[in-house]
């Protein structure tokens, strides 16, 4: 991809260059800023987030919302803790099983979003707190540590010098990307978000799509869950509140349209490093904890009103 | 000249009005007059500016050059206030009325001070004045029905009281009857002609050339930005008018067909849906084209949804190749070779921004892949197939549909259908909407369909092109059948009858 | 839809309505004291409901333990709800320090002993057991200063803004400072008491301050064991001193490890215990010496 058709191209353009601008006005106010390691530092931050954001970018474009992914996040992270203890736990089952979890968890939400037709925002909110008490009971409200070495390398080992958490980043990312643009599922999540009677009309198993979609950000959720839990060595309980809204954050901020049917991958990942670089910046450059909230949003919402200044100049 | 007083001051005038958009001229010198109690029918292909004019009649955009003399009065770019308060008012294609609030609440919406001060005094005012409208127009309507309960139709007619009521001099039609049935046409043509009793002028569009003779006093034609003609009707012919919009002679409007039926494709036996219809029957060969006559709500559009899987009908039974059918959704309607096209085209026609491509293959996208991956340089080629076959109008495949006009959005979605080879077509007011070329190409390409086998279901309002191209008609009166007529033996009275049965 | 949504919420309610009517009902003449804690999600505040179960059971008392999620509207009902059950005592764990005042006055109101346990409220309660934050603080500072002869940078992070533990830990972390000219206050950032943000925190420091980091002081172990942890990643855990308040048990096992220098205990046991024999003094109308119970903070090192 080429920067021409990033910065006209695609709908992710203002945020291309509001990531931009951010980063040389952070760069000029600290020298610690632009260093390779910091930039590691960064990619490997944002690793969780992106990948929630990935999983929840197809839910938005297909017009729907999941506010459960902290939670289904938490439960996943406490699962795989509680099958990677040091003794006699195993990696591979820890990652079967909370991915499992983290896919029952979103199949269950697409089950009830489908059959209810109850608004996705109110069947995920119930989720939200449904998996929140899930992860207590599981854990018995404790964190879950002493966790095995080779679990622990998933959050803080490298291959090759790259951080295991940035190549799944990475990874996942590609992934989705082709996914969303290159295969008939992608192209039925969009058609569903830009008109759902009309794609039902036209024969697509809008059910079926819709199922899979959520399904898909469990199991995204499910995989944050295991790196967070590998990062920092325990299944927390209480892990990722509030995630979902920074989750949901970049997706908008990548401009995804909150009403479905437009949206890119490309877009979510650039709204993830927008994220992710002023929450650095701020520490950086020591801002007040009290302050940092005041800036971190105004910033966002520069940002959003920046791009859509920036859309309608394109036309 | 019926209602040219000599002497008469025109109400409008236009001299010379030029418009363009960025670069692209849109309006070429037009220069147009309107008397007091004229009716005046605009007619011109989809794009050929009739909107561009309206909304610069309206105030909404200036002319570039030349002037636009209202009363005597150079007319400027106004705000809406202010054009609600200066004798024109216009009625768009799309409604815009508010559903959640009542009809009288609509009718004076954004005036509710000339109804007095406190709001249960409003109130009241509005239900009384607005009672008084309705029946002085002889429309059975309760004032205080919110308007989302209304039918399009009604609401059209809701919108139409909303001008009349603003005391306008001057009222700008953009389509009023695309979405009326025969009954409310009548109902429209005498409130058009109480209007013009009235002394207020009409300035209207329309596709439907029985209107455009029937309604109006003059007939204007443009195209490609033009002012073809401007003629009283007397002097001009339908035939006329058709080959000045499109610009060279069009022999038969109608393509001609030759009736030919093979073996019974569809079978269908006391099919019905309790509230919706009931009792329908009727054999469909290879290679005929079935029409669906009768008034709109009569349930024609319901029987047409249950045949292609998006109604389940609870009653009767359909035998599609001798076998039993019963489709629980579209998908599998699809599947079994049966294609829909829909009367509400921005509803379930297409996704409005995906692009012509994407949208030409939604139906068939599992012949475009392999393990789900896309071949896109296959969708391709199939799309700018489609493009050149059917003379889409965009400005390549990756052109969103929302930006294409009705008749070429309605081109796309016959080309999805298409696309997944259908053997029975169901085509729900196929020209609804659209401009006479694409209508004659719609026609054609239901001919030529016929021709190679496939059947049609044709559910129109519109009579001259239910009577063209069917070979049988059956009629549907309140959810019954009440009769099926063959095309050389019947004429529209008949058909009227029946649909009024 | 509309009315069969309400009838199924209004069964729900009746359903409740009758769950813990009966469990009311029950039989009573068990002394029965309520609990209310600030958060069951903090393993601190755990240890201190285990140890308050543990000693309800030796003495034969039948505990209620609700959670009030860390909100002081949710406590104050809970406490309205332990009035009208007539429980025999109640032991509060304050949420806030104003907004959870209301609940100790509805208790006096009601004549009904009430105890506050591990953190303090405006309103004074008929008896208080806990440690002072404030001295934690100057425990782990004094700790820094002992690890690095008095002189070096260190970084300081805190909990959530604004809660009182927050605030006097700060507090006592400032005052214990001024006793050391030498020691110089890098920053100090929220972490708001969750490992993986103080973990990103502590990375990002790593970043603009590199080398010069040589002390932590992290208002919880959780927040602790994230800075450890971002400097043991970073490889430089061998060079910096991290200390944090509570003792919980990873904490515990990392100090055993030589990972954290040091946590700053706070007794658990020792508050539970403290806890029920006050209520339990108040019920049966004994007198209490001191209506100020303070459990001493202790320095657990490898």
């Amino acid at each position: 991809m080429n920067l021409k058709k990033i910065l006209i191209g695609s709908q992710s353009g203002g945020i291309f260059l509001a990531l931009i601008l951010m980063c040389v006005l952070i760069s000029s106010l600290t020298p610690r800023f632009l260093t390779d390691t910091n930039l590691l530092v960064i990619l490997n931050q944002v690793s969780v987030n992106a990948i929630l954001a990935f999983g929840v970018t197809f839910v938005i474009i297909s017009g729907g919302i999941d506010l459960s992914l902290g939670s289904m996040l938490a439960v996943a992270g406490v699962v795989a803790a509680l099958f990677a203890k040091s003794d006699g736990g195993n990696v591979y089952m820890a990652l079967l099983m909370a991915l499992g979890v983290g896919a029952l968890m979103g199949a269950m939400n697409g089950f009830t979003v489908i059959l209810s037709k109850v608004p996705p925002f109110i069947v995920t909110l119930g989720t939200m707190t449904i998996a929140r008490g899930a992860a207590l009971i599981i854990s018995s409200g404790r964190p879950v540590s002493d966790l095995s070495e080779s679990f622990n390398y998933l959050g803080n080992g490298d291959l090759l010098g790259v951080p295991i958490p940035i190549i799944f980043l990475v990874g996942t990312y590609l992934v989705c990307h082709f996914v969303l643009t290159q295969t008939v599922f992608g192209r039925y999540v969009t058609a569903i978000g830009g008109n759902e009677t009309a794609a039902w009309v036209a024969g697509i198993p809008v059910a079926k799509v819709k199922w899979w979609v959520y399904t898909l950000s469990g199991i995204f959720a499910a995989l944050g869950g295991i790196l967070l839990s590998a990062r920092i060595n325990t299944g927390q309980p209480n892990a990722g509140l509030g995630f979902e809204l920074d989750a949901i954050a970049a997706v908008i901020i990548g401009g995804t349209s909150t009403r479905g049917g437009k949206g890119s991958m490309t877009g979510t990942l650039l709204g993830v490093l927008f994220i992710g670089v002023i929450n650095n910046g701020l520490d950086l450059l020591n801002v007040s904890a009290y302050w940092q909230q005041v800036v971190m949003g105004g910033i966002i919402i520069l940002a959003v009103v920046l791009d859509s200044v920036y859309q309608k100049m394109k036309r | 000249m019926e209602c040219r007083v000599e002497g008469e001051k025109p109400v409008l005038e236009l001299n010379q009005v030029s418009i363009a958009y960025s670069g692209t001229p849109i309006l070429h010198s037009i220069d147009l007059s309107l008397y007091p109690g004229e009716i005046h029918a605009l007619v011109g292909e989809n794009g050929a500016g009739k909107s561009t004019l309206m909304k610069t009649i309206l105030g909404i955009i200036s002319p570039d050059k030349g002037e636009v003399i209202f009363f005597g009065q150079k007319r400027h770019h106004q705000s809406l206030k202010q054009i609600m308060e200066s004798g024109i008012s216009m009625i768009h294609q799309e409604l815009m009325l508010i559903p959640e609030l009542s009809i009288a609440e609509n009718i004076f919406l954004g005036r509710e001070n000339e109804l007095g001060f406190w709001p249960w005094e409003r109130k009241k005012n509005a239900q009384l004045k607005t009672a008084e409208l309705l029946r002085d127009c002889d429309i059975p309507l309760d004032p205080a029905t919110l308007v989302k309960n209304l039918s399009i139709a009604e609401q059209q007619l809701v919108e139409i009281l909303r001008a009349i009521s603003q005391r306008a001099h001057l009222i700008l039609m953009d389509e009023p009857t695309s979405s009326l049935s025969e009954k409310e046409i009548t109902l429209f043509r005498r409130l058009i002609h109480k209007l013009k009793n009235e002394g207020v002028s009409i300035l209207f569009t329309s596709h439907k050339m029985e209107e455009i003779f029937g309604f109006s006093d003059r007939i204007s034609v443009l195209r490609d930005g033009y002012l073809i003609s401007s003629s009283n009707k007397e002097n001009c012919t339908e035939q006329e008018v058709v080959q000045q919009m499109v610009g060279r002679e069009m022999n038969q409007f109608f393509p001609h067909r030759e009736v030919q039926s093979g073996d019974i494709s569809l079978q269908v036996k006391g099919l019905g849906i309790p509230g919706l219809f009931q009792g329908i029957e009727f054999d469909l060969h290879q290679g005929e084209i079935l029409g669906f006559g009768g008034l709109v709500g009569a349930g024609r559009t319901d029987i047409g949804k249950a045949l292609a899987g998006l109604l389940i009908p609870q009653e009767g039974e359909i035998k599609w190749k001798n076998q039993l059918v019963k489709f629980k959704n579209p998908q599998e309607a699809i599947l079994q070779g049966i294609g829909y096209v829909s009367e509400d085209r921005k509803e379930m026609g297409f996704i409005p921004e995906f692009s012509v491509q994407h949208n030409l293959t939604l139906s068939s996208l599992l012949d475009f892949q392999r393990w789900g991956i896309l071949d896109k340089s296959k969708e391709k080629e199939t799309a700018e197939g489609h493009v050149s076959r059917m003379k889409i109008k965009t400005q390549g495949v990756n052109q969103q549909v929302m930006y294409l006009s009705g008749g070429n959005q309605q081109k796309v979605v016959f080309g999805r259908v298409l696309q997944h080879l259908p053997e029975v077509l169901i085509l729900d007011e196929p020209t609804r909407g659209i401009d006479v070329q694409a209508k004659f190409e719609i026609y054609t390409l239901m001919a030529e369909l016929s021709k190679q086998g496939k059947s049609i279901i044709l559910i129109s309002s519109d009579l001259p092109e239910l009577l063209h191209m069917s070979d049988r008609i059956l009629v549907i009166s309140k959810g019954k059948q009440t009769a099926t007529l063959k095309k050389e033996e019947t004429n529209p009275a008949e058909i009227m009858s029946y649909a009024m049965k | 839809m509309k009315i069969s949504l309400r009838i199924l919420l209004t069964c729900l309610v009746l359903a409740l309505a009758w769950a813990c009517g009966s469990k009311e009902s029950g039989e009573k003449k068990k002394i029965v004291i309520g609990v209310s804690m600030l958060s069951l999600q903090n393993e601190f505040i755990q240890q201190v409901s285990a140890s308050l179960e543990k000693h309800a059971k030796e003495a034969d008392v039948e505990l209620i333990v609700v959670d009030a999620e860390r909100s002081a509207l949710k406590q104050v009902e809970q406490v309205e709800n332990f009035i009208s059950q007539q429980v025999d005592a109640i032991i509060l764990n304050p949420a806030e320090f104003e907004a959870s005042s209301p609940a100790i006055l509805r208790a006096k109101k009601a004549g009904i002993p009430i105890v506050n346990v591990n953190s303090s409220t405006k309103e004074k309660p008929d008896a208080w057991v806990g440690s002072d934050d404030a001295e934690s603080a100057k425990m782990a500072i004094d700790f820094l200063a002992k690890k690095l002869n008095g002189q070096g940078n260190i970084l300081i992070i805190q909990g959530y803004m604004g809660q009182a533990a927050q605030i006097d830990r700060e507090r006592g972390a400032v005052e214990a400072l001024k006793a050391y000219p030498n020691m110089k206050l890098l920053a100090t950032q929220t972490g708001e008491w969750d490992r993986a943000k103080s973990m990103s925190l502590m990375e990002n420091w790593i970043q603009s301050y590199g080398d010069q980091i040589q002390g932590v002081f992290a208002h919880n172990d959780e927040m602790g064991l994230g800075a450890m942890q971002a400097l043991l990643d970073a490889k430089k855990k061998d060079k910096v001193v991290v200390v944090s308040v509570d003792g919980i048990g990873d904490a515990l096992k990392a100090v055993d490890a030589g990972t954290l220098d040091a946590t700053i205990l706070q007794n658990a046991e020792q508050q539970g215990a403290q806890a029920i024999a006050l209520a339990l003094d108040l019920i049966h109308k004994k007198p209490i010496k001191e209506s100020q119970v303070l459990i001493p903070f202790q320095v657990k090192t490898k």
